[in-house]
C-alpha cells in the first residue's frame, strides 16, 4: 500500500467515522428529546395535581372559617338570647292559672333544650373544639347527639391502640364522618347507624355503615346531584390528606364508606 | 445529460411544485426554503447551460452561493429564538456577502469553483443546525418529535453539509494529487439527492397551524 492510497483510505474512514458520529449524534438527540419531553408532561401533571390540592385546601379552608364564623353567632348571639329567654321566663312571677304556669314550665324546658342543642351544634362547628376534642371524641359527640335525636341507633366501635394524628388530618378525617352522618340521616331511612375506629400501626381505618336503603352509585360517575356531590367532596377530602376512600352500597341493605389513612410514624403525623 | 442528474432536476422540480402548491400553509421558514429550492433548479439548469458553451459552469456559483446562504441564514434567523443567535445571523449575512465579493475578485476568479465560500457556507450551516438542535431540546413541543418539520429540515441540514464538507475536502485532496474524482462527483449527486428527499419530508409535513414560530 502505498502512501497515497493510505491518506485516501485515511479520509474514507475519517470521513465515515464523522457521519457516523453525526448519526449518533441525532439517535441521541431523539432520545434525550422524548425523554425531556415525558419529564414535561410528569412536571406539568404535578403541577396541575398541586394545583388542584390547594385549591381544594384553600376551599376547605374558607369552608372550616365560615363554620367557625357560624358556631360563633349560635354561641354569641342565637345562645345569649335564648339565655335571656330562659331567665326572663325563670324570672316570671308563678301565676294563678294553673294551665298557662304548665305552658311557661314547657317553654322553659323547650328553651332549655335548644340552647343545649346550639351548644352541641356550635360545639361540633367550631374547628378549634373539634381539633381540641380529638378524631375520636368528636366522633362520640357527634353520635351522642345522633342518639339524643331518637331517630336511630348509633354505635361507636373502636379497635386497635388509640393515637392521635396531626390536627389537620383529624379535622378533614371528622368533616368526612359529618358528611357521611349528615347523609345517612337525610337519606337512607337507617334504623342502625355505626362506626368503626381501627388504629393499626401504620394505618387508620374508619368505616361508616347505616342499614337503610342503599343508594345506587353507578349515576354518580355521570352527573353532579345535591347527593353526589357529598360524597365527592367526602372524596376529594380524602384525597387531600392522601388517604384512600371507598363506598359500597346494596339496595335495600345500606351503605359503607372506609376510609384508609396511611401513617407515617416519621413524621408530624402522629400526636400521642 | 446523465440520468442522475435528470433524476435530481425532476426530484427538485417535484419539491418546488410541492412547495408552491402548500404555499399557503407553510411556514415563513418554510415559505423561504421552497424559494431556494427554485433558484438551486435554475441555477443548475444555467449551470448545466453554461457548461455546454463555455465548458464551465463556475460564475452560476459564484452568484448561486450568496443567494443560497442567504437563503439558510434567513431561515435559520426564523427559526432561532434567541435574540443573539438571530443577531449573529444578520452580521453573517453582511460578513459572507462580502467576503464572497472579496472571494470573486481577489481569490477565485469567476472562471474557478469558490470551494472558499461553499467550506464557509458549510460551516454555517452546521453552526446554525446544531443551535437549532439546542433549541429544540429545551422548547419540547406537544408534536413527536419524528412528526415536526423543522427536526427533519435539520437532520438534512446538518448531515447533508458535514458531508459535503468532507467531500470538498477529500476533493481538493485528490485535485491535488491529480487522482481521479469521478467517484467523489458521483457521491455529491446522491447526497444531494438524499438531501433533497429529507427536506421533501420536511416541506410534506410542514404546517402553519402545528409549528408556532415567532415572527
Amino acid at each position: 500500500m502505498n502512501s497515497s492510497s493510505g491518506e485516501i483510505y485515511f479520509f474514507i474512514v475519517v470521513g465515515n467515522a464523522i457521519l457516523i458520529g453525526l448519526i449518533g449524534f441525532i439517535l441521541y438527540f431523539v432520545f434525550q428529546y422524548r425523554r425531556r419531553k415525558a419529564e414535561s408532561i410528569r412536571e406539568s401533571q404535578r403541577m396541575e395535581e398541586k394545583f388542584r390540592q390547594t385549591l381544594l385546601q384553600t376551599q376547605l379552608e374558607i369552608q372550616e372559617q365560615t363554620l367557625k364564623t357560624i358556631s360563633q353567632e349560635i354561641h354569641d348571639n342565637i345562645g345569649q338570647a335564648l339565655t335571656l329567654a330562659k331567665l326572663n321566663l325563670n324570672t316570671m312571677l308563678p301565676v294563678v292559672d294553673e294551665q298557662l304556669q304548665q305552658k311557661i314550665l314547657n317553654s322553659k324546658e323547650l328553651v332549655g333544650k335548644a340552647i343545649g342543642d346550639l351548644r352541641d351544634l356550635s360545639h361540633s362547628l367550631d374547628t378549634d373544639y373539634v381539633q381540641e376534642m380529638g378524631l375520636q371524641r368528636a366522633i362520640e359527640y357527634e353520635m351522642e347527639m345522633i342518639r339524643k335525636a331518637g331517630t336511630m341507633k348509633a354505635i361507636f366501635q373502636v379497635q386497635g391502640t388509640p393515637y392521635r394524628l396531626n390536627k389537620q388530618k383529624e379535622l378533614i378525617l371528622f368533616r368526612i364522618v359529618q358528611e357521611a352522618f349528615n347523609n345517612i340521616i337525610k337519606h337512607a331511612d337507617a334504623k342502625i347507624l355505626k362506626a368503626v375506629i381501627t388504629y393499626f400501626p401504620d394505618t387508620l381505618k374508619l368505616e361508616v355503615s347505616d342499614d337503610g336503603k342503599g343508594v345506587d352509585l353507578s349515576p354518580l360517575n355521570e352527573t353532579a346531584t345535591n347527593f353526589g356531590l357529598g360524597i365527592r367532596n367526602m372524596h376529594k377530602r380524602a384525597q387531600l390528606i392522601g388517604a384512600e376512600f371507598n363506598m359500597n352500597s346494596t339496595l335495600q341493605a345500606g351503605t359503607a364508606i372506609t376510609i384508609f389513612l396511611p401513617v407515617e410514624t416519621n413524621t408530624d403525623d402522629l400526636k400521642q | 445529460m446523465t440520468i442522475r442528474f435528470l433524476l435530481y432536476l425532476i426530484l427538485l422540480v417535484y419539491l418546488f411544485v410541492l412547495g408552491l402548491i402548500r404555499f399557503r400553509k407553510l411556514t415563513l421558514p418554510f415559505q423561504i426554503l421552497t424559494v431556494l429550492i427554485g433558484c438551486t433548479l435554475v441555477s443548475e439548469i444555467i449551470s448545466r447551460i453554461l457548461i455546454n458553451i463555455f465548458k464551465n459552469s463556475s460564475p452560476v456559483y459564484h452568484v448561486f452561493n450568496i443567494v443560497n446562504f442567504t437563503g439558510y441564514a434567513l431561515i435559520y434567523y426564523f427559526l432561532l429564538q434567541s435574540r443573539l443567535s438571530r443577531k449573529i445571523i444578520l452580521l453573517l449575512i453582511a460578513g459572507a456577502v462580502c467576503f464572497s465579493v472579496f472571494n470573486t475578485v481577489f481569490l477565485q476568479s469567476l472562471w474557478s469553483f469558490p470551494s472558499n465560500f461553499l467550506l464557509i457556507l458549510c460551516f454555517l450551516n452546521i453552526y446554525c443546525s446544531l443551535l437549532l438542535f439546542r433549541q429544540m431540546l429545551h422548547d419540547n413541543e406537544d408534536i413527536d418529535i419524528l412528526r415536526q418539520s423543522v427536526f427533519w429540515f435539520n437532520c438534512a441540514v446538518l448531515l447533508f453539509y458535514t458531508a459535503i464538507f468532507l467531500n470538498w475536502s477529500f476533493y481538493n485532496y485528490l485535485v491535488r494529487n491529480k487522482l481521479n474524482t469521478r467517484t467523489i462527483s458521483t457521491i455529491m449527486y446522491y447526497l444531494n439527492i438524499a438531501y433533497y428527499i429529507i427536506v421533501g419530508v420536511s416541506i410534506h409535513i410542514n404546517n402553519r397551524k402545528a409549528v408556532p414560530v415567532k415572527r
